[in-house]
């Protein structure tokens, strides 16, 4: 009875497709063909990392919050002061800034959670308000307004030394985007991924259905909290910096926009959002400086206009369109809904 | 009030009132082990608020709900249904965007306690996926298995609801119109499944249509403007006069003020 898992989207997300490799080969070929620009490359991936958590509680769970960047700023300060304090190994601090933040998470979660919709965005917005104030008082914690700047983490692997060309900093964060997306990969895949989606379309449902939905939704709360700490935390370590604009709501909707651009409950649609919207920034900001805003501003509406499901949507649709013999076929079409999983 | 010998489903004295307007009377209600009772009445009399009720739903304004003589009257629809008391919704309420299989699957995972495991794929969780399959053949929609939800017509939803329930492993089965859509043709596959369910298992049917009524239940219990009309062995209930006066003759008419009881 296990082939009738075939037409099965959410079913057969676990199995793998060669075009889940595009992203990684795009990244590698851009160390080799742009190493003028792996500093920039750097913290697009880092983008990227808290894209990909931000999709997974929006995108999967339905968890609408732009307060994600509490997440972020906590695994960036957690970070800076345990390099200050002298834990300087990135890796180990990467991963205590990430738990950090998924404890945050897991002690929060069972309150905030309970919140659906509009009540839940004002108050995970009012949270990020609220502790970006706490941070500007706290100088002595944070160092306010000028930030906790010159942190020195130690060689990655003892090996690798960062340098101003940004050699160490891209590769490093590269392995852990493909370590995140694919630990990710597995988690939506699973009974739990599965009852994730079904708590985003009808969450009553599951709820008479007998599932746990507040503990399965404090999981993947701080499962994604635990990616955006480390991202954060990747922050800190490739800057050699922190600031309060680790904690601002803005990030968090500018994540949201990255989502939405690249295609909302995908996670391969946070990645490719995350480098198109950044790059894009990038170059207008050095078009035009103030006028910036106004290219993503055309561009998403172009994308949400023209397309659904992000860049990513709009690509499978071009495929699907591509390849003759798939279209009369409806339940051969739903199958072949996510060639980009 | 033993848990062994009692009903397995208990209804003290609920009462629920929207603001001022009361939607549930008095009502006592009990279900022994392989009951089979149907619950009628004209519409707005209160029928789908009594299921809310029960399954945890809607919270009561007064009254207790027991199961297996265990007070449930706080307890959340998830910890009911863990209990065993699993109810289907009148509209459609599956997974829209979802196909057949998946919907089903989702109900047999929660069902084995799946929801929390995060690191096997969903797709390769063989017992659950053959459970999810047997139930829909059970249901004759076996060649739609991988159809989104969706694109099915109404009554096969209906039928997919029937299968959702039938995961939760009822010992309670609380059905809302299971009926409600399914072309007169179609109706012997519902009987049938009806009919092949547990013994053992204790069956409220909500329904209007009385040839139904009739096929499935051995005890009616009928409910007019939110209060327990009268209860009892089908075929007596049916032919009391006040009981056709009321549910019948409003029936027809919709809902009157003039026929009240």
């Amino acid at each position: 009875m296990t082939g009738a898992a075939s037409g099965s989207r959410h079913l057969g997300r676990h199995r793998f497709s060669p075009l889940e490799l595009l992203p990684l080969a795009a990244a590698i070929a851009a160390y080799y063909l742009f190493p003028g620009y792996l500093s920039l490359g750097a913290s697009v991936l880092v983008m990227a990392i808290f894209a990909v958590a931000l999709d997974l509680v929006i995108g999967f769970a339905g968890i609408v919050t732009l307060g994600h960047a509490v997440f972020f700023g906590v695994g960036a300060y957690g970070a800076a002061r345990m390099s200050m304090a002298g834990l300087a190994d990135p890796i180990v601090t990467a991963l205590l800034a990430g738990l950090l933040a998924a404890l945050l998470a897991a002690l929060t979660g069972p309150f905030v959670l309970r919140l659906k919709h509009l009540p839940l965005i004002m108050v995970t917005v009012a949270i990020v308000m609220i502790v970006h104030e706490a941070a500007n008082k706290a100088a002595w914690l944070t160092g306010g307004h000028d930030g906790l700047p010159a942190l020195v983490f130690g060689d990655v692997l003892g090996q690798f030394a960062w340098s101003i060309y940004g050699t160490t900093s891209y590769v490093y964060a590269l392995a852990w985007l493909v370590l995140l997306v694919a630990v990710s990969r597995v988690i939506v895949s699973s009974p739990f991924g599965v009852a994730l989606q079904g708590i985003r379309q009808n969450e009553l449902r599951m709820r008479v259905m007998g599932a746990p939905v507040l503990l399965q939704q404090t999981v993947i709360y701080s499962y994604s909290a635990f990616l955006a700490g480390v991202a954060g935390a990747l922050h800190a370590q490739i800057n050699g910096f922190v600031s309060l604009d680790t904690l601002t709501v803005d990030l968090g909707v500018f994540a949201l926009a990255m989502i939405v651009l690249g295609g909302i409950g995908r996670i391969y649609g946070a990645i490719v959002g995350a480098a198109v919207y950044m790059l894009v920034q990038y170059f207008a900001q050095q078009w035009d400086p103030y006028y910036w805003m106004l290219a993503i501003g055309i561009l998403l509406v172009l994308v949400v206009r023209f397309g659904k499901g992000g860049i990513l949507g709009i690509l499978e649709t071009l495929w699907l369109r591509l390849r003759p013999g798939r279209i009369g076929a409806p339940q051969k079409a739903a199958g072949e809904r996510e060639p980009g999983e | 009030m033993t848990a062994a010998a009692g009903p397995i489903l208990q209804a003290l004295r609920l009462n629920k009132h929207f603001g001022a307007l009361q939607v549930t009377r008095d009502v006592d209600l009990s279900l022994e082990r392989g009951a089979r009772r149907a619950l009628i009445g004209p519409n707005g009399a209160g029928k789908t608020t009594l299921v809310g009720l029960l399954s945890g739903v809607i919270r009561p304004s007064s009254g207790r709900i027991l199961i297996d003589g265990r007070d449930v009257t706080d307890m959340s629809p998830a910890r009911r249904t863990r209990m065993g008391l699993v109810r289907t919704f009148q509209i459609s309420n599956l997974f829209q965007d979802m196909t057949v299989l998946e919907n089903v699957y989702l109900a047999v995972s929660q069902e084995r306690r799946r929801g929390l495991d995060l690191f096997r794929p969903a797709g390769r969780d063989h017992g659950s996926l053959d459970r999810a399959g047997e139930l829909i053949r059970k249901v004759r929609l076996g060649p739609h298995a991988d159809r989104l939800v969706a694109e099915l017509a109404y009554g096969q939803q209906r039928l997919i609801e029937v299968a959702i329930a039938l995961a939760l492993r009822p010992r309670i089965l609380l059905l809302d119109e299971p009926a409600a859509g399914i072309p007169t043709g179609e109706l012997d596959l519902l009987l049938s499944v009806i009919d092949e369910l547990d013994p053992d298992m204790a069956v409220l049917v909500i329904e209007h249509d009385m040839a139904l009524v009739r096929r499935v239940a051995r005890d009616v219990t009928v409910l007019v403007h939110g209060a327990v009309l009268t209860s009892g062995p089908t075929a007596e209930v049916l032919v009391s006069a006040e009981v056709r006066r009321v549910y019948l003759g409003e029936s027809a008419a919709g809902e009157r003020g003039p026929h009240d009881a």
